[in-house]
């Protein structure tokens, strides 16, 4: 489109500014030594004053995670990563102690927050939602902590319930995510620094949607949050994660676990709007985003259901997967995936049909632009004894200019004559004509390709909590900027 | 044959073959066939016999189904040149037993080499083509049946025709292989029908490597019906190049065996470049495996895909389809849809529909259903009168029709569904 | 001054010279409409009013009030009060009627300075001139065009038409497809548009939109040329003895 070359190249000039999350905090850190060894395990152990057993698991994680080798068959391609060249912790000096209330608070940290738009006081926040935010290594404040403990719903960081709510904890960790279940998740038992414990007891519908920000602050840290979110019988919660990190060249680490587990009854819904700093126009920086995500429908007619909207990060390998465990539970997974630039996403979902008359749902909805690369993988296994086993999976791909790639790699696996297994994929383009329609009602052009682009997506993002939908539209106008000419 | 416990690596059965034989194979002192099969034993050597640790045989472990040991075969004492399945219809015939050639019918307009007797008078375009698909690194078993061939046919056609391909192994013990290596070419606006048959006497080991190069404008209708006995196992490797405004119509049959595998790659090479792959496995027992790459190499190109599988007893049936769209090759129009019917509970299918997509002008799409029969329209038949046995036999055969319809005429059709009505009624028989 | 002037004006796409030399001009409160027979480069015209990327003007110039338009893109021409109602409608799945249509009009005012509207403002709006164009709530509340019939998307069209009150109208065979009852309501609705501050080029193959939007000049473009021009009455002279004669005499 010649035409429109020079708005495109306008537009350029604007992405230095276009990722406005990637200020950095200037403030004193404390952190480990570099690299990885027992001493920096128990250094972590130590600081988070966790008891033996906790160091026990860490300590036996690393020895599983020496022995093992890292994943290569993901369609993502990046250097070798150093595991010894990193941080595997790093907080804010100043919070030595766990603060009392915000008051107590850096006033440096607030004001971060206050960039990023998270309303840590009571009194600008948006209504109903508490929020946890982490920075870096460790959990700043919780809010709203009074309401929920009237509900008897725990949320709070894991480190803090690794202390508070040891039974529970030990209970359930690393029962939906087995320790050894691959090379990022071990890693992660091994250094995990913080994250989310949610427990909801039984028949509590949790009176307001759960949050957490994270952030990489520190260069050369690896961010390893471990989350876990237990849904006691009949109960009901919706939690949402949300993540930024600053611009800088050298690539930063994510590597995350987060169990979800579902008791009979229990609905989990997990939300996650990810946009971590992508690299620039040429590839540069960028956030490596290895997750392990998984939720356990443990009990009969539970409900897990994962929606994401993944914007950033310059490596994405991540698979929310649901284990059909009790029979008529539903899994659900709804996803938009972009890349642009040189972004690469290996990413999708796995369920698995174990119990009977069970229900699963995927949509997936993957753009990709510039030079990216956007894989979906997804997997749907009906195991011999999942009798009446449902499962419809909806693809689609679209592509945004001739450089980019968009694949799909499906697994359907049945091995239940009842089971009803369906999938469709398509893929598709922003067709000159739509453009044109648009340009010439005088919506210009990147406001046309969002507009498209959040038409392709509708169906995942009205599976979003709404004051996040809206952030999410943005989220996908802002990613595709100067794509399109 | 024993049943062996999962082997993490293969004994090297092949490279020791290749290593003590390769003087003596048909075409040595040949240069360019000697490089050919040295660059094919490399690329073999790569993965080595496939076990299910390889992405592409994920659901086929071969490795496993092989014996430790397994000599070349050797050409039969006698030649029984049997009909084939297709006997019923007019053309050439060229029959095969072991991998050797042993049967040639001729016929105008149609050239045929026989591979053992490769050597310096050997046609340019049997020298121009053999070996040039269906030996890369991808395709393992490919690339051993070239480095190893010890027998098999070029066949180039020049006018329309029909010609039937027919295989035998003779049963033994499953301790041979045959590698083998069949060579099509069909001249530029020529059309041509193909009718290959594996019969269901089957027992050694078949490895088989079939290229088929179509010229511009030329047309090739091919039916390929595999019938295997219970330790049938068969491994082809087939690579097509297809050309400007050619078109590649294939029905694939797959009826049985302990592991039968097709490996299909499909490039489509120039504009107007149009291929059908239709699949047909029925079986109750083993593994069908038809496993496909379609790659729209240029623009303005053609694919369509039907798999259908109805699968009982403890068969498996695995389709994995990718469509690979290159940059550049825009409009490019590719649809695929895999069906499967499961009849018991320890029947078992395995779909894995793959876009790999680096265009944007394109179309592409492709859906799976998987399921049992539907109790609606069994309900319905049998409140008409037709026994429930009978009532399925209906609706599976209505499922397969579609899949079957307009390859090869009239008289194969019907050879084709009957044999797959007697195919289904072993089938029913596995229902509880 | 005139509205539009084209002045000798020709224009090339896909390396083939389409348009040969078109002059002509609109006055504000007019209707003309262009005629021809297929292949004469009716589209093409319209498509390089709009601004369409691929229609390249090789020589020859168009005026919009005085401004060079051919300078402009094709959002800068609608924000300045062009629009082309196109002979086919594009269909954007997943995105509501209503979300577009606000999300233009205010990308229009946002252009010219003014105020957007809120989302009520715009529902009220698009309410009022659906009604009189017979688009129910449930049209609005679909994707755009997605499984509308033809009839349906000509309308929606000319609601556009209404919502964005361009100064240019260019509609390009909008009576393309429709049956009379659906003719009628295009067309009344494009007249009840007119208006002195007003210029419309009506594009038609077929007289008969022309009984029904009554032209002040009647212009018969052939083989990228205007060969005659006329009243109202040269249309029905083409009904008569057709193209060939028209354009032979020419």
């Amino acid at each position: 489109m010649a035409a429109l070359r020079e708005t495109t190249e306008r537009v350029a000039d604007l992405a230095g500014e276009k990722y406005k999350y990637g200020f950095v905090t200037d403030i004193e850190m404390v952190r480990a030594e570099r690299g990885l060894n027992e001493d920096v395990i128990r250094f972590i152990s130590a600081k988070k004053s966790e008891p033996e057993w906790m160091l026990e698991w860490r300590l036996e994680a690393f020895r599983r995670w020496k022995e093992m080798t890292e994943p290569n068959w993901a369609r993502v391609h990046y250097p070798k990563i150093d595991y010894q060249n990193i941080y595997y912790y790093a907080a804010p000096k100043s919070q030595g102690e766990r603060p009392k209330n915000l008051a107590d608070v850096d006033p440096k940290l607030l004001e971060t927050y206050k960039k990023l738009g998270i309303p840590l006081s009571e009194q600008k926040l948006l209504a109903g939602v508490a929020v946890d935010a982490v920075f870096d290594s460790v959990s700043v404040a919780t809010t709203f902590k009074a309401k929920l403990t009237e509900a008897g719903v725990i949320f709070c960081p894991i480190s803090e319930a690794v202390r508070d709510y040891p039974d529970l904890v030990k209970k359930y960790l690393g029962t939906v995510v087995p320790v050894t279940d691959n090379f990022f998740a071990t890693l992660n038992s091994a250094v995990f620094s913080d994250g989310t414990f949610v427990y909801v007891p039984k028949g509590v519908r949790c009176p307001m949607e759960l949050s957490t920000y994270f952030r990489i602050n520190a260069s050369d840290t690896g961010q390893f949050e471990r989350t876990l979110i237990v849904a006691d019988e009949g109960s009901y919660v919706s939690y949402l994660e949300g993540c930024t990190a600053p611009k800088r060249d050298e690539n930063q680490l994510h590597a995350a676990v987060v169990e979800l587990v579902a008791l009979e009854k229990a609905e989990i819904k997990y939300s996650t709007v990810q946009n971590w700093y992508p690299g620039d126009e040429e590839g540069r920086g960028g956030i490596y985003n290895f997750v392990t995500k998984r939720g356990d429908c443990r009990g009969r007619g539970s409900k897990i259901s994962w929606t994401q909207v993944e914007t950033g990060s310059a490596i994405t390998w991540k698979y929310p997967s649901c284990i059909l465990r009790g029979d008529d539970s539903v899994g659900e997974f709804y996803s938009i995936a972009i890349t642009n630039n040189y972004q690469q996403a290996d990413t999708g979902t796995k369920m698995i049909h174990l119990g009977k008359n069970t229900r699963s749902r995927i949509v997936s909805k993957g753009i990709s632009a510039g030079r990216a690369q956007n894989t979906y993988r997804g997997l749907v296994s009906i195991h011999p004894r999942a009798q009446n086993a449902r499962n419809h999976t909806q693809c689609d791909s679209l592509l945004i200019g001739a450089h980019c790639g968009a694949h799909t790699v499906p697994y359907i696996e049945s091995r239940n004559p009842s089971a009803k297994v369906e999938h469709e994929a398509t893929t598709s383009k922003i067709s000159d004509d739509q453009l044109f329609y648009c340009l010439q009602r005088g919506i210009p052009q990147e406001e046309a390709v969002a507009l498209i682009v959040n038409g392709f997506c509708r169906d995942v993002l009205q599976q979003l909590p709404m004051e996040f939908a809206v952030e999410a539209q943005k989220l996908v106008g802002i990613s595709l900027e100067g794509s399109v000419g | 044959m024993t049943a062996l416990a999962f082997k993490l690596d293969s004994p090297d059965i092949f490279g020791d073959d290749f290593a003590r034989h390769r003087g003596e194979l048909p075409g040595a002192g040949l240069a360019w066939l000697e490089a050919r099969r040295r660059a094919a034993m490399d690329a073999f050597l790569k993965t080595g016999i496939p076990n299910r640790r390889v992405e592409a045989w994920k659901y086929t472990d071969l490795a496993n189904a092989l014996a430790s040991e397994l000599a070349p075969a050797v050409r039969a004492a006698r030649q029984d040149s049997e009909g084939g399945i297709f006997a019923s219809v007019p053309g050439a015939r060229l029959h095969l037993v072991n991998g050797f050639l042993e049967h040639v019918t001729e016929a105008a307009g149609l050239e045929a080499v026989d591979l053992v007797e490769l050597d310096s008078d050997t046609p340019e375009w049997v020298s121009a083509n053999l070996g040039m698909t269906a030996a890369g690194r991808n395709q393992p078993m490919g690339a051993v049946s070239l480095a190893l061939m010890r027998g098999g046919v070029a066949v180039r056609v020049h006018e329309d025709q029909t010609l039937h391909l027919s295989f035998a192994n003779p049963a033994d013990d499953g301790e041979t292989v045959s590698h083998a290596r069949i060579l099509i070419v069909v001249e530029d606006g020529v059309s041509f029908r193909l009718l290959e048959s594996h019969g269901a006497s089957s027992g050694a080991f078949a490895n088989i490597g079939m290229e088929l190069v179509l010229k511009r404008g030329a047309k090739l209708e091919h039916v390929r019906v595999q019938e295997g006995g219970p330790n049938a196992l068969h491994v082809t490797t087939l690579g097509a190049q297809i050309a400007r405004d050619a078109e590649y119509r294939a029905l694939y049959v797959a009826m049985g065996g302990r592991l039968a595998r097709l490996d299909a790659e499909v490039t489509l090479g120039a504009p107007g470049a149009r291929a059908t792959l239709h699949n047909v496995a029925a079986l109750n027992a083993g593994i069908a495996d038809t496993t496909t790459v379609m790659d729209h190499a240029a623009s303005n190109t053609t694919s369509r895909q039907l798999f259908k599988s109805v699968v009982g007893g403890r068969g498996r049936a695995v389709n994995q389809g990718r469509v690979a769209v290159r940059a550049g090759a825009v409009k490019s129009d590719s649809h695929q849809l895999f069906k499967a019917i499961l009849l018991s509970p320890t029947a078992e299918a395995d779909a894995k529909p793959e876009l790999e997509i680096f265009a944007d002008d394109v179309i592409c799409g492709h859906g799976t259903a998987i399921g049992a029969l539907d109790e609606d329209a069994l309900f319905y038949l049998r409140a008409r009168g037709i026994p429930e046995h009978e009532a399925k036999g209906v609706l599976i055969r209505a499922f397969l029709e579609d899949a079957i319809e307009g390859f090869g005429g009239d008289v194969v059709h019907d050879v084709i569904a009957h044999r797959l009505d007697a195919a289904l009624v072993t089938l029913g028989e596995a229902v509880p | 001054m005139n509205m539009l002037e084209i002045d000798d004006l020709h224009v090339t796409v896909d390396g083939k010279e389409i348009l040969k030399g078109i002059t002509l001009s609109i006055p504000a409160g007019e209707v003309h409409a262009v005629m021809g027979p297929n292949g004469s480069g009716k589209s093409t015209l319209s498509y390089t009013l709009a601004g369409r990327a691929g229609y390249e003007v090789t020589s020859g110039h168009v005026y919009y009030n005085g401004e060079d338009l051919t300078a402009l893109a094709p959002e800068e021409r609608a924000a300045k009060g062009v629009f082309l109602a196109l002979q086919y409608p594009v269909e954007i799945p997943g995105v509501v009627t209503l979300t577009f249509l606000k999300t233009a009009l205010n990308a229009q005012r946002r252009a010219r300075g003014e105020p957007e509207l809120d989302a009520l403002r715009t529902l009220k709006l698009v309410r009022e001139k659906a009604a009189a164009l017979k688009i129910g709530e449930d049209m609005l509340r679909r994707p755009l065009n997605a499984g509308f019939s033809g009839g349906e998307k000509k309308r929606m069209e000319i609601l556009q038409m209404a919502l964005f009150e361009p100064k240019l109208a260019v509609l390009d065979e909008t009576d393309s497809g429709l049956d009379i009852d659906a003719l009628k309501l295009v067309a009344e609705g494009v007249n009840a548009l007119r208006s002195p501050a007003r210029a419309m080029l009506v594009i038609t193959h077929y007289q008969r939109l022309l009984s029904y939007i009554v032209p002040d000049r009647v212009h018969v473009l052939a083989g990228g040329r205007i060969v005659k021009s006329g009243g109202a009455d040269l249309a029905l002279e083409l009904e008569k003895s057709g193209y060939e004669g028209v354009v032979e005499a020419a």
